[in-house]
């Protein structure tokens, strides 16, 4: 039973968690969950079904805030949305078929290796974030043309994009969907799983991965979500006052997030994310209070 | 089949730069939007001390008429949810009138996985 007095500490940690996602430059579900579970023993299906309403917040908040987001390749977002939707729409049946402390598990044994990638990649905060990714050895560089889309981009006052083609869509496309899988099953983004995809094996250059994910994961969780809904598992009020939340903290986080050097907040937070790990473990099995 | 998906996924930049504002404008409306109604169902919720209760698409409507504020907190979750939405089908109808009929069929797609998805939870 949800008590109005909750309302404002549900609002606080909605802001925690926009505010630490847009700053990291993930989706925020990786830290609401187990705040929600851990924190205000929300039942871990209710968590994972608004976590999933706070990632479609994040995806349109982030894209209207910033002029980065004009940086993402529509079209390649597209083509590999629908792979990431059939995986989603697996994860968000497969939710349903399984208990509470199962998904607590699957939950906690997906945040270590997640811990490691955050731990590594360079967040969409990070000023290497925005460093031209090197383009790939096989793509010739037309000088001329480069230097012509990055004089229209800057008169558009866009950041200028380094010349890149996508390659290897195949692993992209395989990604996305395990990506899908874990964002209905768990209720996160999965852009921490598509961004070093993207940027590592497809050449995507890094802000352009992130804007590109940030664009995919809102309809990602559009999708999973009606199927929370449809098994009563999204509270009004609960997933209203995380929402509103994250709206404000992602707002902030979107503001200041270029001002601060993101690396070693990311490190402590994928530390704090192993722990988070072992916690939600054990109170699956009913080793913690 | 390669070729055709190589050239639809190639980035432009002038469709970067057709795109970038206009959906931004149509992003900021609809998460202001959500926001306000999720806002006023929330404040009308601590009020009039409504009991916790399912998000009932179908019942939405009704509740907004009868002043529920679960109702306006529902219709303020599916505006969130439309959003997105909206952007895609104007991407699938640009993509269209551009010719590039492969998108565009990606873009069908993926509206129709989405719809596979609510409509799986509406029932």
């Amino acid at each position: 039973m949800l008590v109005p007095a909750i309302l404002p500490f549900l609002f606080l940690a909605g802001g925690l968690t926009g505010f630490l996602g847009s700053l990291l430059g993930v989706g925020g579900g990786i830290f609401l969950v187990p705040i929600l579970v851990l924190g205000f023993h929300v039942p871990m299906h209710f968590a994972v079904g608004t976590s999933l309403f706070t990632v479609i917040a994040t995806s349109s908040a982030v894209g209207a805030m910033t002029r980065d987001s004009s940086a993402a390749n529509l079209g390649l977002g597209i083509v590999l949305e629908a792979t990431t939707l059939v995986g989603a729409l697996l994860g968000g049946l497969l939710a349903g078929a399984i208990s509470g402390d199962a998904l607590k598990v699957v939950f906690g044994v997906v945040l270590v290796p997640i811990g490691a990638l955050m731990w590594r990649r360079p967040g969409a905060s990070s000023p290497d974030a925005h460093t031209p990714a090197r383009a790939p050895a096989h793509t010739h560089t037309h000088a001329h043309a480069h230097a012509h889309a990055s004089r229209s981009t800057q008169a558009d006052g866009l950041e200028p994009i380094p010349e890149y083609q996508p390659r290897r869509l195949g692993i992209g496309l395989g990604v996305s969907s395990i990506a899908g899988l874990i964002s209905g099953l768990l209720g996160v983004g999965g852009g921490i799983l598509k961004v070093p995809a993207l940027t590592l094996f497809c050449g995507i250059p890094t802000h352009v991965a992130v804007a590109t994910s940030n664009f995919m994961i809102g309809l990602t969780a559009v999708a999973s979500a009606f199927l929370y809904v449809g098994r009563g598992e999204v509270a009004p009020a609960l997933t209203a006052s995380v929402v509103l939340g994250v709206l404000a903290g992602s707002s902030i986080g979107a503001r200041i997030g270029r001002k601060i050097r993101a690396v070693r907040i990311r490190r402590g937070f994928a530390v704090l994310m192993w722990f988070t790990a072992s916690q939600m473990i054990w109170r699956a099995f009913g080793a913690w209070p | 089949m390669r070729g055709v998906i190589r050239r639809a996924v190639d980035p432009s930049t002038a469709e970067r730069i057709a795109t970038g504002r206009g959906q931004r404008v149509l992003l900021r409306s609809g998460v202001v939007a959500a926001a306000i109604l999720l806002l006023v169902g929330l404040i009308r919720w601590v009020t009039d001390g409504v009991p916790a209760t399912r998000f009932e698409p179908g019942g939405v409507w009704r509740g907004v008429l009868v002043g529920d504020p679960v109702g306006w907190i529902g219709l303020g979750l599916i505006v969130l949810a439309a959003t997105p939405i909206v952007r895609l089908v104007g991407l699938m109808v640009s993509y269209a009138h551009q010719g590039r009929l492969f998108l565009a069929a990606c873009a069908f797609l993926v509206l129709a996985l989405i719809a596979v998805g609510i409509g799986m939870g509406g029932r």
